[in-house]
């Protein structure tokens, strides 16, 4: 892959993990003032660690002469400083264990990152899938109940939840698969435009890859993880629509996911309270809707500017560090916070999808816009719960939220869309929208 | 396959906007209704350090005070009449009366607690609320109280020159430090001793509109001060008679219709002035609730310009109610040259250390009477007093004028009405006294002007 133009140094990467150092900094500093009127309390040191995992990922990567893309990891690890800064500032008894998760998970993404750009085997990403699958039955026949969902697996004291790590498998065996369509396959004639249902149904991997898809949403579900199975489904409909296409299936798709919702409703009750709660939350504030109303207060008290750390009373949200961290950090970090936190995701899934179009291989580019789905999709469903924009369901917040399997699980799929950015073509003259950001140098691929 | 992921980032795009949108309704929109709800628990949370300011009367006499930090030790020092206005502020009931309108205020944050954000924490939160000082006057409002002697009813005495209100009686009440215990039986009262009848009890006026449809009739050209009408004693209005308790008053002028209350001439006049008097009326704010610091009431007034509902609203009946407030302006607009000033509670909120952070200042509501209209209407009522059906407030020392009401009403006895103005030295303060279902206006309610006038201009 990478040519024999001297070392490769990933400059941009380095000031943006300079810069995310500086905010780490300055969130720990700025908390460590509120909680203990020092500015270098053990508040700084943390949130300087946690920025510290990105650093140490960006050296691991130059030293590896990894030539992908060097925006994705500043966003990443900006995302992931400022997450921690809240974790640290609502449960400082969690801080250790959140600061190892973020060591382990950047560990991982550098590991994900050079593993997806030597091509791995074709047959990975369904073998994964299965495994995915199997895990998800070992959960519901073994696994145990935490927050409403059978979803953890205990192996001696360590807990995970297995539907964290299907979202990446889904991606892999979804990229894999569907990138042997015909309408995949660059062809320099006549490319046709789109595959039908009965051409991707002739493809044996695209019938494997339907089923597993389906096994492992309904598996999901079957867990009363309802919210998980959304974004995967949600994510993988729109990774076969661009594979394809076929703008049928996004319609079938839709129709068949509202069937599957009202199915679902009808044996899981509390789904449909969270409907209830969502469409009128005063109506019941102090019981269903009890804790988006908590989530409205904590918005409305920080208003433009925020309450600054360690002043607001995030607290009082149930389920702050994990399923409501947005809107608990925008007590404190105020409008102008979060609207920030929010061009966070939205640059670093614009830039993933930028990414994906320049992209020559379509297993790729295919991998690529495949995570930034699952990122934007379950980035959307948090926050706009958050925010009731949404019904709230019970997911985290990517690389911010407390939990070592999102956490981990977030930056692994962070290492499949940094791998997929290695060998980028010119920026299409079609896009400028792709920005002028630090490109691979444009070789042949292994598609 | 580029175009295709260019609509999924479209789509990424607008969600993304959707959801900065979201973020900019509740941090900002809304963001200071959300912060200063009582139901945030922030506000109980922050209340808990925070040493509530007190309410004192426009003299420094204390009306509420806290004894220490936190809701729980609020004490009521003011007379009992005044209880329905001050309202509580309690941990578990909630806040009501000035107590919920004062409430940033006294707490130490303005209405802004929201958009303060990093700067409230660096300039640390203050625990100290404000205090607030009233324009009521205790002395005023303790003849006001003995005036009602544990009767039902109201008395309101503005200044007639500024607005400002200078004693709100209100009876029955609760006594405040026994809210909670008593709680359920105080709510089952058939006599609701928690409201505030001088603001939000809505009565008939009855023939206290009397004075207003003077003024309006002159202004609309109908009557002059020279112009007489005779009285038969009844008069037919739609289909209904209307007639005088007293008889046929002969021929009657301006003076003398509001002096007896002559109701043949007041329907009279209404039926001339046909649909043009619900607007009048509408002028003298009869039609919506006065701007107060605190609730009010919201008079009603029926646009119907039948002849039936002209003849009922001519004599204050039918449809029509009002709050003694409502009825204390009017008098307040005659005595005023025409003028009603909007009617205010609040003379100054300050800080511990005395700094005032905030000062109320006379303001003009609205003009419903040429000048020339309300000094003939000040003569009638002047006329009343004098040899009228308000006899029983004269008072040898200063100049007074009223006009009594008797308003039927559904619920028993008629309501004894009292409205007038005195004037001293400059000074001039119009009141309005109800008694429910106290009889006759003249006998029952008249007789307790005197009292409060005194309080009201001696001495200050």
């Amino acid at each position: 892959m990478l040519t024999a133009q001297g070392p490769c140094r990933r400059d941009a990467e380095r000031s943006l993990a300079g810069i995310v150092l500086l905010l780490a900094g300055l969130c720990g500093a700025s908390l460590s003032i509120a909680r203990s009127g020092s500015m270098l309390g053990w508040d700084t040191v943390l949130c300087f660690a946690s920025g510290a995992a990105f650093a140490a990922a960006h050296l691991l990567l130059a030293a590896g002469r990894f030539d992908g893309d060097q925006v994705i990891m500043g966003l990443v690890a900006a995302a992931a400083v400022l997450g921690y800064a809240s974790v640290l500032r609502l449960r400082a008894d969690l801080a250790l264990r959140q600061l190892s998760f973020v060591w382990v998970g950047a560990g991982v993404m550098v590991a994900a990152a050079f593993w997806q750009r030597s091509g791995r085997d074709w047959g990975f990403g369904m073998a994964s899938a299965v495994g995915a699958a199997a895990l998800l039955v070992a959960t519901l026949l073994f696994g145990q109940e935490r927050g409403g969902a059978r979803s953890w697996i205990f192996i001696g004291g360590m807990g995970f939840q297995p539907s964290e790590f299907a979202k990446i498998s889904c991606v892999l065996a979804g990229a894999d698969a569907l990138s042997a369509l015909p309408t995949c396959v660059p062809s320099m004639s006549v490319p046709p435009c789109r595959a039908s249902l009965r051409q991707m149904w002739a493809s044996r991997p695209v019938r494997r890859l339907l089923l597993v898809w389906s096994a492992i949403v309904v598996l999901t579900v079957l867990q009363r993880d309802v919210g998980t199975a959304a974004i995967i489904y949600i994510s993988c409909v729109p990774l076969v629509y661009v594979a394809s296409g076929n703008r049928g299936v996004v319609l079938g798709a839709a129709g068949l996911g509202a069937a599957g919702v009202a199915l679902v409703g009808r044996f899981f009750s509390h789904l449909g309270a969270r409907f209830a709660a969502w469409l009128n939350p005063w109506a019941d504030a102090a019981g269903s809707s009890y804790q988006v109303v908590q989530a409205f207060y904590a918005l409305g008290s920080g208003g433009m500017l925020g309450r600054g750390y360690g002043s607001g009373s995030p607290w009082l949200i149930p389920a702050a560090p994990t399923d409501m961290l947005f809107a608990a950090a925008a007590e404190e970090i105020g409008l102008a916070g979060s609207l920030g936190v929010i061009a966070i995701y939205f640059l670093l899934v614009g830039h993933a999808y930028a990414c994906a179009m320049r992209q020559p291989s379509p297993r790729r580019s295919l991998a690529a816009v495949g995570a930034a789905n699952i990122l934007a999709v379950q980035t959307f469903v948090i926050i706009g719960g958050n925010l009731g924009v949404l019904p709230l369901t019970g997911v985290t917040l990517p690389f911010a939220s407390y939990g070592g399997s999102s956490m981990i699980a977030s930056l692994a799929l962070a290492g499949i869309l940094l791998g997929s950015t290695v060998g980028l073509g010119p920026v299409p003259a079609k896009t400028p929208a792709a920005g002028a950001d630090a490109g691979g140098n444009g070789n042949g691929d292994d598609s | 396959m580029n175009r295709r992921i260019g609509r999924l980032a479209a789509a990424w795009m607008v969600g993304c906007a959707v959801l900065a949108l979201a973020a900019t309704y509740y941090q900002a929109a809304v963001a200071d209704r959300l912060a200063s709800s009582p139901a945030n628990p922030r506000i109980a949370n922050a209340e808990k350090g925070i040493w509530r300011g007190k309410v004192v009367d426009r003299n420094g006499e204390v009306l509420a005070e806290s004894l220490e930090r936190g809701p729980g030790s609020r004490v009521y020092r003011g007379p009992g009449s005044l209880a329905p206005l001050l309202g509580y502020a309690h941990l578990t009931l909630g806040k009501s009366g000035i107590e919920a309108a004062m409430d940033p205020w006294l707490l130490g944050r303005s209405s802004s607690y929201g958009r303060t954000g990093l700067l409230s924490t660096i300039s640390s939160q203050p625990d100290r609320g404000y205090s607030v000082r009233l324009v009521i006057d205790l002395r005023v409002q303790r003849a006001c109280e003995a005036a009602l002697a544990g009767r039902r009813g109201a008395v309101v005495v503005v200044d007639a020159a500024n607005g400002e209100v200078l004693a709100a009686a209100s009876s029955p009440w609760a006594d405040p430090a026994r809210l909670e215990s008593a709680w359920d039986a105080i709510l089952a009262r058939e006599d609701s001793p928690l409201m505030c009848r001088p603001f939000a009890g809505l009565y008939p006026p009855g023939s206290t509109i009397k004075p207003a449809i003077a003024g309006a009739a002159i202004d609309m050209g109908l009557v002059g001060t020279g112009t007489v009408y005779d009285c038969r004693g009844s008069i037919r209005a739609g289909g209904t008679i209307i007639s005088d308790a007293a008889g046929a008053h002969g021929s009657v002028d301006l003076d003398t219709a509001i002096a007896l209350s002559c109701n043949t001439a007041f329907v009279h006049l209404a039926l001339a002035a046909g649909s043009q008097l619900p607007e009048a009326l509408g002028g003298f704010c009869l039609s919506r609730p006065l701007p107060l610091e605190v609730p009010t009431a919201s008079a009603a007034l029926s646009s119907e310009a039948t002849d039936d509902a002209l003849g009922q609203l001519a004599i204050g009946q039918g449809d029509m109610v009002a709050t003694p407030l409502h009825v204390a302006m009017i008098a307040a607009a005659v005595v005023n040259h025409g003028v009603m000033m909007r009617p205010r509670l609040v003379a100054e909120v300050y800080s511990d250390s005395g700094a005032v952070v905030r000062r109320s200042s006379p303001r003009v509501l609205c003009v419903p009477m040429t000048p020339s209209a309300a000094h003939a209407v000040a003569g009638g009522m002047r006329a009343a007093v004098e040899w009228g059906t308000a006899r029983a407030a004269n008072l040898p020392e200063y100049t007074v004028g009223g006009k009594t009401g008797t308003a039927e009403n559904p619920h028993g006895a008629p309501h004894a009405w009292f409205a007038g103005y005195a004037q001293h030295a400059g000074r001039k303060v119009a009141l309005a006294i109800i008694i429910e279902n106290g009889g006759s206006g003249g006998q029952v309610a008249a007789p307790l002007a005197g009292g409060i006038f005194r309080a009201a201009l001696s001495g200050r």
